[in-house]
């Protein structure tokens, strides 16, 4: 386990100064670990399948890495790469159940919270196409792929993110003001198509 | 797409101009580059909208959509309506504003058309019915639905009042209502909520914006449960909840941002947020520029600042939409502060208590509470606080606090014995202490407030507990039985009656071994588990461990004694149950006069109690004359304690049924069994057996008004619950197939009554005494199953023998009496024997008459 927490600290520090081998390297480490607390949470909660994405983040972060050595700006980051997993976890999980339809698992993570706070995953979001809008907007502008990455799957405060992306709070509160209206038209536009 | 940094930069460039200049800048650009422009402007559009609902932090596609549908719709009909302008659009569908196309007057109307996902008969059946319920929600303070129907794309939509005011937060400001003029307004507000409660209605989205004042000063509640009607939808989809979308997070109860079932208490919660806002001018939490998942975690676990505080101190993102204070108000903070200490305060955090049971139980109450404001009146929120706790702690733990009492009272007997005592005491609170922390670790993992209407999660927590009780507690015996005890009870309430019977009998025989069982302990077992054999069903147990409680008590508390009450009255159910009306007629007379005596409000102990003996009036006595009043009574004082979604009040609302339909008022009767069958189902879900007694029940009468198919539906409904959830070898499902062979019989098919009655017999010969008046009854009806085929002897001989056995149980007047002399007439006209028919009929007539 210290073996890990050393990794993952020094992999958190590689992946702040933009190393992406690092950022490979960490969800690799940290993907299995959010899935068998999610999994362990939902057995601990039976058949409630209420989890909370900011639950198994913060549990994540004190298995994955030790206290001491990671100060706050670390866990900001920390935070932002949970989003980043939460967001595979969930079209996995979407994708996985339109696969199976109905009669599956048990869903083993839960995505309303994700997105207000709803426990249980609401289907009336189009998640798939925030996916995609994510991917475009990689192509275009990777802060603001990031920014909706973060709102939206971490639930981050614009002072949180503001730290994570390295700028002021003020450009975030603006550049969410369009990318949000942007990100609503491409849904939008492709509910029509 | 084009180049994002680009639409970006005009975008941001557009929304720091002003209206005027901002269309001179889409001009220029619809000049230069129409196609980018046109993105613009439906950037722009998008953007006012969603800034409109500022705690949108996810894109909500759906609203984007509707706007630019809203265009579409205008000039457009529904019903006798016309649309003519949009006015609003919300979490829920748009508004537009409708005029009447028959001209035949002016009327102006508010349409809401409601945004539905699913185009599902489901949804639409219960929009329906739910839309009734709301149409006839009559109060002058509340938005009246007029009508509603369907559009051509299948969306409900509603026809309501259309009202012109401001909300209610912008009337008090503008007219600078001052603090005793804002709660009385706040009170009109209540009564149109209660009015609403006592109709079965929850609102579940109180606030300012829908709650709007005209200017002559006539308070609108609007939007009346359509929040329900939205949410059926979102059920319907299989999502457990998406409140959110309709509930603004500012006014959402935490139970209602957890997703839970809403129920009065959400309502008052929300209530609490208002009275908050207009008192202070701020909501008790700013949520504004928190992520949607601190908000939900801020609800659920902060704790609001005081009123009086908070006006000393708004908080430091205050809303930059409100105008600032001076403008809006009389007092000074200062002076405002001082109103709110107090009273005041404790008024707001009753509302706003994250626990809905520790809030107030009525809107009734809470507005009470702001009466006694007014009159200067002690308020209950505040010394209600210290009782309330204790309540509370004694409903948690109900086991440890029973210990306690038991000490306490017996420290009344010998100065000699108070020494001893004190240490045993200590010892008691010790394992009162050890058996609470067991049980709270039991059910920390698993809130019982979640299993509604699905009771596998608290079984397994008990599951768990059953085990963990044998493993680990065997050297401490008394502690070990008072928990076997809990377990069991709480087993009892979730109708595992078996589970809880081995349970308790385990209990019980630790403490005969302890000592002799002759102690209140024991006698709370054997209390238990004759409740538990009463309701699986063993009454002959039932019976003996009812009356081996009762003498205990007698001898150990007297006859002035609650618990004596209790036993007196439970062990009357049981003999009531057996069929020796005196007695349970004395023991239910006794117990009454007791609970009457007895100190502290007893008057949901006298309400059931006055309804048990107007049972025995009632069925085993048939004196209706009787009977009526005291059910009338005990009616009264139930819908007094709890308002109309009470459990116990339905129990005696359907007995008050029995007796109107019984005395030829089935019309009547029918009505109430349906608001029994529709709450009940509505409180305990669609498979409980309750449920299934009154769709019984129901079914019976429906036999009797001649509607035959829905009888059988009926009782295929009750039948199939009562095999899921007491298995086939119970007298209830006997009961069931009585019926239906009865029914069998009305339509001509005797074979197949033949055989249900058959299998109803054999079951109540195992569980009720030979001479039961049930197993009268359903061998009369193996009669006709026998006359309807030819074998007339052996009908007659079952017809005459049971009839004589009912005779001695049951009065002449009674329902089953009658049927069991329609079928002798039956009989002798099927066999062609028209005199002794008519001389049974003669009779039958008769005795209606009278």
């Amino acid at each position: 386990m210290s073996n890990t927490q050393a990794d993952i600290t020094q992999l958190l520090h590689r992946w702040r100064e933009q190393d992406k081998d690092a950022e490979a390297e960490l969800m690799q480490l940290a993907y299995p670990v959010f899935k068998d607390i999610a999994k362990a949470q939902l057995r601990k909660h039976h058949n409630l399948v209420t989890l909370c994405s900011t639950e198994i983040a913060n549990e994540a972060y004190l298995k994955l890495a030790s206290k001491a050595e990671i100060d706050w700006h670390d866990r900001n980051h920390f935070f932002a790469m949970a989003a980043t997993i939460t967001r595979h976890l969930v079209i996995d999980y979407i994708r996985s159940k339109n696969s199976q339809k109905r009669g599956g698992d048990i869903p083993f993570v839960s995505f309303g919270e994700l997105q207000s706070g709803i426990p249980s995953v609401d289907e009336s979001i189009d998640w798939l196409g925030i996916d995609q809008a994510i991917t475009e907007l990689e192509l275009n502008d990777q802060d603001a792929a990031r920014l909706v990455e973060l709102k939206i799957f971490a639930g981050m405060t614009n002072k949180q993110i503001a730290d994570v992306l390295n700028c002021s709070e003020a450009t975030i509160k603006r550049r969410w003001r369009f990318t949000r209206t942007w990100l609503s038209r491409y849904l939008m536009r492709s509910e029509n198509e | 797409m084009h180049n994002f940094a680009d639409l970006e930069e005009l975008f941001n460039q557009a929304s720091d101009l002003d209206e005027a200049a901002r269309r001179n800048f889409i001009a220029q650009l619809q000049q230069s580059n129409p196609e980018t422009a046109a993105e613009l402007i439906q950037l722009l559009q998008l953007d006012r909208q969603l800034v409109k609902d500022n705690l949108m932090t996810v894109p909500p596609p759906m609203h984007a959509d509707r706007l630019l549908q809203a265009d579409s719709m205008l000039g457009r009909t529904l019903g006798a309506y016309t649309l003519t302008e949009l006015i609003g659009c919300g979490g829920m569908g748009n508004v537009y504003l409708a005029q009447r196309t028959d001209q035949e007057y002016e009327k102006h109307v508010a349409i809401k058309v409601v945004q539905i996902h699913h185009n599902d008969q489901r949804i639409q059946d219960w929009f329906r019915s739910e839309r009734q319920i709301l149409a006839n929600l009559e109060h002058p303070d509340i938005c009246r639905l007029l009508d509603g129907g369907t559009d051509q794309q299948g969306r409900p939509y509603l026809v309501m009042e259309y009202v012109k005011g401001k909300t209610i937060t912008e009337y008090c400001d503008s007219n600078r209502l001052n603090l005793k003029q804002r709660l009385r307004l706040f009170q009109k507000l209540c009564n149109a909520v209660s009015h609403a409660h006592r109709n079965l209605v929850i609102h579940r989205d109180i606030k300012p914006s829908n709650v709007l004042v005209t200017d002559d000063g006539q308070l609108k509640l609007m939007d009346f449960g359509i929040a329900a009607l939205t949410q059926a939808d979102a059920d319907n989809q299989d999502t457990a909840s998406s409140i959110l979308h309709i509930q603004t997070p500012g006014y959402a109860s935490p139970e209602q941002v957890k997703g839970l079932s809403c129920t009065t208490g959400s309502d008052i919660y929300s209530l609490g947020v208002l009275l908050y806002e207009l008192l202070v001018g701020q909501r008790p939490f700013s949520l504004t520029d928190l992520s949607p998942i601190e908000a939900q975690t801020t609800i659920l676990k902060s704790t609001a600042p005081a009123p009086s505080t908070r006006v000393l101190n708004p908080a430091e993102t205050a809303d930059a939409a409100l105008p600032p204070w001076q403008s809006r108000r009389l007092d000074s903070p200062g002076q405002l502060s001082r109103h709110l200490r107090g009273d005041l305060d404790a008024i707001i955090s009753k509302c706003l208590n994250k626990d809905s049971s520790e809030r107030y139980s009525s809107v009734e109450k809470l507005s009470a509470d702001v009466t006694d404001y007014l009159a200067l009146r002690p308020v209950l929120a505040r010394n209600g606080h210290m009782r309330y706790r204790l309540a509370k702690f004694i409903r948690r733990h109900r086991v440890g606090v029973a210990v306690a009492a038991i000490v306490i009272t017996s420290t009344g007997y010998q100065q000699l014995q108070l020494l001893q005592e004190r240490d045993s005491t200590v010892l008691e609170r010790d394992k009162a202490e050890q058996i609470k922390d067991f049980m709270v670790e039991l059910f920390e993992v698993s809130d019982p407030s979640e299993s509604r209407g699905n009771s596998i999660t608290v079984r397994e927590v008990l599951d768990r507990g059953a085990q963990r009780i044998d493993s680990e507690l065997q050297e401490q015996p008394e502690i070990q039985a008072e928990l076997m005890a809990t377990i069991g009870s709480v087993y009892g309430n979730l109708g595992l009656y078996e589970q809880g019977e081995t349970l308790i009998q385990r209990a019980l025989d630790n403490r005969i071994q302890e000592n002799n069982g002759e102690t209140l302990e024991a006698a709370r077992d054997m209390h238990s588990l004759g409740e538990l054999f009463r309701l699986g069903g063993n009454l002959q147990d039932a019976e003996r461990f009812h009356r081996q409680a009762l003498t205990i008590r007698q001898r150990l508390l007297g006859n002035n004694h609650q618990d004596t009450a209790i036993s007196m009255s439970d062990l009357g159910i049981t003999v009531f149950n057996l069929g020796k009306n005196l007695e349970a007629k004395n023991l239910y007379e006794q117990a009454l006069a007791l609970y009457r005596e007895l100190p502290g409000d007893n008057r949901l102990e006298i309400s059931s109690t006055l309804n048990n003996l107007a049972q025995v009036n009632h069925l085993g006595l048939n004196n209706h004359a009787e009977a009526e009043p005291l059910y009338r009574e005990s009616l009264v004082l139930i819908e007094q304690l709890f308002g109309k979604v009470y459990p116990e009040r339905l129990t005696h609302l359907s007995n008050l049924a029995q007796v109107l339909w019984e005395q030829g008022n089935p019309v009547e009767a029918e009505t109430m069994y349906r608001e029994v069958l529709t709450t009940r189902r509505q409180l305990l879900g669609d498979r409980h057996a309750y449920v299934a007694r009154v769709s019984s029940t129901l079914g019976l009468l429906l036999t009797d008004m001649g509607q035959y198919a829905e009888a059988q539906a009926m009782y295929q409904q009750a039948l199939d619950i009562f095999y899921e959830q007491v298995g086939e070898n119970h007298w209830f499902g006997a009961t069931v197939l009585t019926h239906m062979a009865d029914l069998q019989q009305l339509q001509g098919n005797y074979l197949e009554s033949e055989q249900m009655i058959k299998r109803a017999i054999s079951i109540f010969e195992q569980a009720l005494p030979a001479d039961h008046w049930r197993l009268a009854y359903a061998r009369s009806i193996l009669g006709i199953s026998l006359a309807g085929q030819g074998d007339y002897q052996q009908a007659e001989q079952l017809l005459a023998e049971n009839y004589r056995v009912m005779q001695a149980a049951l009065s002449e007047k009674s329902i089953n009496i009658q049927n069991t002399l329609k079928r002798l007439v039956k009989l002798y006209e099927l066999w062609d024997k028209p005199k002794r028919a008519d001389s049974y009929k003669a009779n039958l007539v008769n005795r209606l008459s009278t």
